[in-house]
């Protein structure tokens, strides 16, 4: 176990700012703050190895559990322990064996060329020379960072920049990677390039993966493992079958029939939540757990033509917009 | 300081990011000649023709006063660092973050850019300007003894405007909103520090409120030492005092940012 938490809890100050020129005066005099719980009371472990997905919408407070995980911030309440170590109390300690990479800032030098901040790495990690240059040849091949490696950063594109941060951040082979949006505004080419790396890095080095992101495609091509969060507290901890087998067991079957059949609408198989003919076009949704497509093909093959058809099961983004739902009802 | 390595390179980097922006170097080095200009004409005009004041510390001749500006001023370039800016911005942002999930320590990540950032005020403000000044204005050559205690002075002077302005800007990571108390410190600090006038023409009670502050430690104490107000015992007990100061200010320094660090609130997620 690399990762285990127990009963974290966050709690933050927020300022009541009251509305209007009077309120603003009363202020000066009287401040209101009201506790915000960020995580509340949350546990979980993770193993070594692990590929895990941390979902939740914004302000769920995955940004608060990673940046305790990273020992920068000091929960309120509860454990959390990194590789033994508590990481906020042994912060720099900590630090030598993650990799951290927050999608919206950079750790990368400004005003100097890439190739400054990736030498500074072997200095700050301690990294052996031979293994520093073996990395940075296996990055260069899969994110292609040598091509822009003598460019000042501030004149790099968002896709480059981030490429470059995750090679930053994994030059000293860390244990555990923290990446919190790695992919938030990267066009659909960089995002599978990102994807594939971060598959590579945990094939080939075994590396324990926390992944907070919005994007579904990032957990489904990347992760095994779901963590669902919302408001501080953790609705769901899985592998990510799980969660399409609990959550998402509607699927879909799109048929093109042969002619438009009467009575069709009066398919009454239990397990079916709503059809729709659109002319020859025959879209159903049900529940594959009571039902199975080949049911519904055959009651549709006794009665009509079945020209082509199609079944897709539940994306994690279906499943994931369902829950959300769910939470604010 | 077992990883003495990585400081270093890191203080490298933050020299060569000076070179990014030239026309900024430009502005700001015609800005240091403009301000020694404005300072030494002021000064001449104030003292006269015959240029003599005596003072707390005796006679203070022009030829001192003019030898006091040059080396406050380019010194300035030294001893003045963006250490509160630096953290204040970070903080604001959430920048912090990023420097605080390196294995290096925040206090020594500071001191190292700001060394990078004086060696290139070292050599191309420094000493550009302090040749200029000495050619234009001439200038009172020091004994090798007080030359040397200069240095020393100096560093020490360097070290304890750092640890100030460190301390302050940890205030922001309690404070969100730092601005004007950093002002309030920012005129003390100019009064105080002998940048602007030496504390030889204060009257007595300001003489002494100032020896309980650390600012004369950053200016006025080395700028006195190169001048030869002082014997050399003086001169060493003036060092031992910057010494005392700067483990005054390790430790306040050192405290603070124990309480802020577990009460820092990252910024915008």
């Amino acid at each position: 176990m690399v990762i285990r938490v127990e009963n974290l809890t966050k709690e933050f100050k927020q300022r009541k700012a009251r509305a209007g020129l009077m309120g603003a005066i009363k202020d000066l005099f009287h401040r209101e703050y009201r506790i915000i719980k960020a995580v509340d009371h949350i546990s979980f472990s993770i193993n070594k190895g692990e590929v895990v997905g941390y979902i939740g919408p914004n302000g769920a407070g995955k940004s608060t559990t990673m940046k305790i995980l990273c020992g920068i911030l000091v929960p309120t309440n509860g454990l959390a322990e990194v590789n033994g170590i508590i990481p906020y109390e042994r912060r720099e300690q900590n630090a030598r064996k993650i990799g951290v990479v927050f999608g919206q800032r950079t750790q990368l030098w400004w005003d100097l060329p890439l190739s400054e901040t990736l030498d500074l790495m072997k200095y700050m990690y301690d990294i052996p020379n031979q293994r520093y240059q073996e990395n940075l040849r296996s990055f260069s091949e899969i994110l292609g960072i040598d091509k822009f490696i003598h460019t000042p950063v501030r004149q790099l594109s968002l896709g480059q920049r981030m490429r470059a941060d995750l090679a930053c951040a994994l030059l000293h082979d860390p244990d555990i990677l923290y990446l919190d949006e790695p992919t938030i505004g990267l066009d659909v080419v960089v995002k599978e390039n990102v994807r594939e790396f971060l598959r590579e890095v945990n094939k080939s080095r075994h590396t324990t993966i926390l992944l907070a992101t919005h994007d579904m495609f990032d957990i489904e091509k990347v992760c095994s493992r779901a963590l669902v969060i919302h408001q501080g507290k953790i609705m769901y901890d899985g592998s990510l079958d799980k969660l399409k087998n609990d959550y998402g067991s509607e699927s879909t079957l799109k048929a093109e029939l042969a002619d438009t059949v009467a009575g069709i609408d009066g398919l009454s198989i239990p397990g079916i939540h709503e059809m729709n003919l659109n002319g020859t076009n025959l879209i159903v949704k049900y529940d594959k757990n009571a039902v199975n497509s080949a049911a519904i093909l055959r009651w549709l093959a006794d009665r009509t033509i079945i020209r082509d058809f199609r079944v897709t099961e539940a994306s994690v983004e279906d499943i994931i917009r369902k829950m959300y739902k769910g939470f604010s009802q | 300081m077992k990883r003495v390595r990585i400081y270093i390179e890191y203080a490298k980097n933050a020299f060569k990011e000076r070179f990014a922006f030239r026309t900024n170097y430009l502005f700001r080095i015609g800005g240091r000649l403009l301000f020694l200009f404005a300072q030494v004409y002021i000064w001449r005009a104030l003292m006269g023709a015959n240029g003599q004041v005596s003072t707390s510390v005796g006679t203070v001749t022009l030829q001192d006063m003019v030898t006091y500006i040059i080396v406050s001023t380019t010194v300035a370039t030294l001893i003045g660092n963006n250490v509160i800016d630096v953290i204040d911005a970070r903080v604001r942002s959430g920048e912090i973050a990023m420097y605080l999930i390196r294995p290096m320590n925040f206090r020594n990540m500071l001191f190292s850019s700001t060394m990078g950032a004086n060696l290139f005020n070292f050599l191309f403000i420094l000493l550009p300007v302090l040749i200029f000044g000495v050619i234009a204005f001439g200038f009172m050559t020091p004994s090798p003894a007080n030359a040397a205690l200069f240095i020393l002075a100096l560093i020490n002077g360097i070290v304890i405007s750092f640890f100030i302005n460190y301390a302050i800007g940890l205030l922001g990571f309690l404070y969100m909103s730092i601005w004007h108390f950093r002002r309030f410190i920012g005129d003390l600090m100019s009064l105080f520090s002998g940048s602007l006038i030496p504390l030889w023409f204060f009257p007595g009670w300001l003489a002494k409120v100032s020896e309980f502050l650390p600012f004369p430690m950053t200016f006025y104490i080395p700028i006195q030492i190169l001048l030869g107000k002082s014997d050399v015992l003086d001169c060493m007990l003036l060092i031992g005092r910057q010494l005392l100061w700067i483990v005054v200010l390790y430790g306040v320094a050192k405290l603070l940012w124990q309480g802020s660090v577990k009460r820092l609130v990252i910024q915008g997620g």
